[in-house]
């Protein structure tokens, strides 16, 4: 049991990579990389965001389910992730101004991002039960947290760096991406073979 | 005859002007996934092009009677309903395209190209302008997923819609249909659409900025993005 | 209430809340239209695999009396070449279904896996190739240990789970078979 979710949780993070693999939230990844802190801030929001969507839009599909109003899982959930993080922000800037200041910023562009209603939806999609959709979410969020962490420093580099004029700026980093995502290919059948699961 | 000449402009802007991919840099996330086959990326566009052109009519139609509060949740949830409407329909009716698109269809819903129009452009114009413009972005938004998806499928899996197009016996590259093939093609189609513009004296900067982003009208750091 | 008391609360209320009936209407109506074609198309589906791992059978009675675990549905010949059993696992990305085919002596006469949605290129292998499910025909309908059969390489996950779809498969199949049906 504990083995399944550690399985879940790292291949979440390396051969199943939110970002670089699925193409979840790429705009945050694009966009919010170039400096370590703020890929850094945008990453704890998302881990925060994605985990606490899960935990409520898990228990809303059983009873969308059990009403048989199964189609309505898509509208359902994004409205709740919008009025969640709103929530989230209002009370944030009410009760814990530090936090706000070093998170709150981000939370607006989470909102309607691909990456939170796609994992929300993937853990539905799964058949995880709520145990493993938590750590199937914590493992998303910290995935993209070292996507952008790693990219940080790459494209660090690429401010010295000297590219073709027509290259320049986001052409070039999505050519930088291409080469960060060819290292998280290696990691492929990795996991199942660390957790002998048989 | 410039009101005709105006509701041209309107639709032709989005396919090259302000294509929502290449320039506006929005939707980024179904341009790299579905793209690995021709067959999807054109299965991807038609469908984000129906919900975009019927959201900027109904919300256009509404744009008056909506207050300007609870704004961002009303446009999501006009343009949810109209994502699960073509959900339903794609898996009735079109089972390949459906299993091709997995969870990227109801993501069409949270696409920045159709909430950023809705925001910027529907709910400053009428209803006709509205369609146009839904018209013109998804077709740009189309067509620049094909050529993507063209370039990728011939050159990682020899075929294009599924017909084999390269002999069988020169070597795929593989690699293409990958995650990272996907990131390769984009940066270098985007970086030849940049050579073409600087010629052509039309340059555009690029990144992912406020103009094109939904969330801009409730963003509090404007400006944080690159 | 005042006109300012209601423009401010009131109306974005009353305007989200129409919205969403609206909504709510127009996609009850698209799912009662939709719905009965995706069943159909789901039941075809299924019947082309049925033919495909029974091939002597030209239709299929649906058969009743089992309650085992994720078996989803038993069909047999009414001419008596065998039954046909629709199961599944939990595979690492979701279900994992396959289908069947039991001869009239009992034995496994061929395995199909349905589509799933296990890593492209480990687990995706189970629909994708037909070579692996070769081995589970002629074995005896009792059930049995991934320790038995050679796993995918890279796939452990998933060929658990192939394995707990056959074995609920043969545990439905023993249960009708004694019920009589």
């Amino acid at each position: 049991m504990a083995a399944k979710l550690a399985y879940i949780f790292f291949s979440m993070i390396l051969v199943n990579n939110y970002v670089l693999v699925k193409f979840l939230g790429i705009c945050p990844f694009l966009g919010v990389s170039k400096k370590l802190n703020s890929a850094f801030g945008m990453s704890c929001a998302v881990i925060f965001v994605m985990t606490l969507a899960t935990a409520v839009t898990w228990p809303m599909q059983q009873l969308l389910n059990h009403f048989d109003i199964g189609y309505l899982q898509t509208i359902v959930f994004i409205l709740i992730i919008a009025v969640l993080v709103q929530l989230v922000e209002v009370i944030m800037k009410k009760y814990m101004p530090p936090l706000h200041q070093a998170l709150g910023v981000y939370l607006p562009l989470i909102t309607t991002n691909c990456a939170v209603l796609g994992v929300t939806i993937l853990n539905i999609d799964n058949g995880y039960t709520f145990g493993e959709s938590i750590v199937c979410a914590l493992g998303a969020g910290v995935g993209f947290m070292l996507a952008m962490v790693m990219f940080s420093g790459v494209r660090k580099r690429l401010e010295e760096a000297k590219p073709p004029k027509c290259f320049e700026g986001l052409p070039i980093t999505l050519v930088a991406a291409a080469f960060t995502s060819i290292s998280f290919m290696g990691f492929g059948g990795i996991i199942e073979n660390i957790f002998k699961i048989s | 005859m410039s009101a005709q000449q105006n509701k041209m402009s309107i639709l032709t802007n989005g396919i090259i002007k302000e294509n929502p991919v290449l320039r506006l840099v929005l939707g980024t996330c179904p341009t790299l996934a579905v793209t690995t086959a021709a067959f999807n990326g054109l299965g991807m566009g038609v469908a984000a092009t129906f919900v975009l052109i019927c959201s900027n009519m109904v919300v256009s139609a509404l744009r008056k009677v909506i207050p300007d509060k609870v704004r961002l949740p009303a446009y999501i949830t006009i343009i949810a309903a109209f994502v699960t409407i073509v959900q339903m329909l794609v898996k009735a009716y079109a089972q390949d395209l459906y299993s091709a698109l997995g969870v990227f269809l109801p993501l069409i819903v949270v696409n920045c190209v159709i909430l950023g129009r809705a925001e910027m452009f529907a709910s400053k114009h009428n209803v006709v302008e509205s369609a146009l413009d839904g018209l013109g972005m998804g077709i740009g938004f189309t067509l620049t997923l094909l050529l993507m998806s063209a370039i990728r499928e011939i050159l990682g899996a020899g075929t294009l819609f599924g017909m084999t197009v390269i002999p069988e016996s020169i070597d795929r590259i593989s690699i293409m249909t990958t995650p990272p093939g996907g990131f390769l093609t984009f940066g270098i189609l985007m970086a030849l659409v940049v050579y073409v513009e600087t010629k052509l004296g039309q340059s555009k900067k690029r990144a992912i900025g406020c103009e094109g982003c939904p969330s801009s009208g409730t963003c509090q750091s404007k400006g944080a993005c690159n | 209430m005042t006109k300012e008391q209601f423009n401010e609360y009131g109306k974005p209320i009353a305007v989200l809340g129409a919205i969403c009936i609206v909504t709510s209407l127009l996609l009850g109506i698209t799912n009662s239209l939709t719905a009965p074609v995706i069943a159909e198309n789901e039941r075809k589906v299924a019947q082309a695999a049925y033919h495909e791992v029974l091939p002597t059978a030209d239709t299929f009675e649906t058969v009743t009396g089992y309650t085992a675990a994720n078996v989803l549905e038993v069909v047999k010949d009414p001419n008596g070449t065998g039954y046909v059993v629709k199961a599944q696992g939990q595979g690492y990305g979701g279900k994992v279904p396959a289908v069947v085919a039991f001869d009239s002596n009992g034995q496994i006469a061929a395995v199909k896996f349905l589509e799933n949605g296990e890593t492209k290129g480990f687990g995706s292998r189970l629909y994708e190739e037909a070579e692996w499910a070769t081995q589970f025909q002629g074995m005896e309908p009792k059930a049995f240990t991934i320790s038995d059969i050679d796993a995918l390489s890279g796939a452990t996950i998933s060929s658990k789970a192939a394995v707990q779809a056959i074995n609920a498969a043969i545990e439905g199949y023993n249960e009708v078979i004694k019920g009589g049906n």
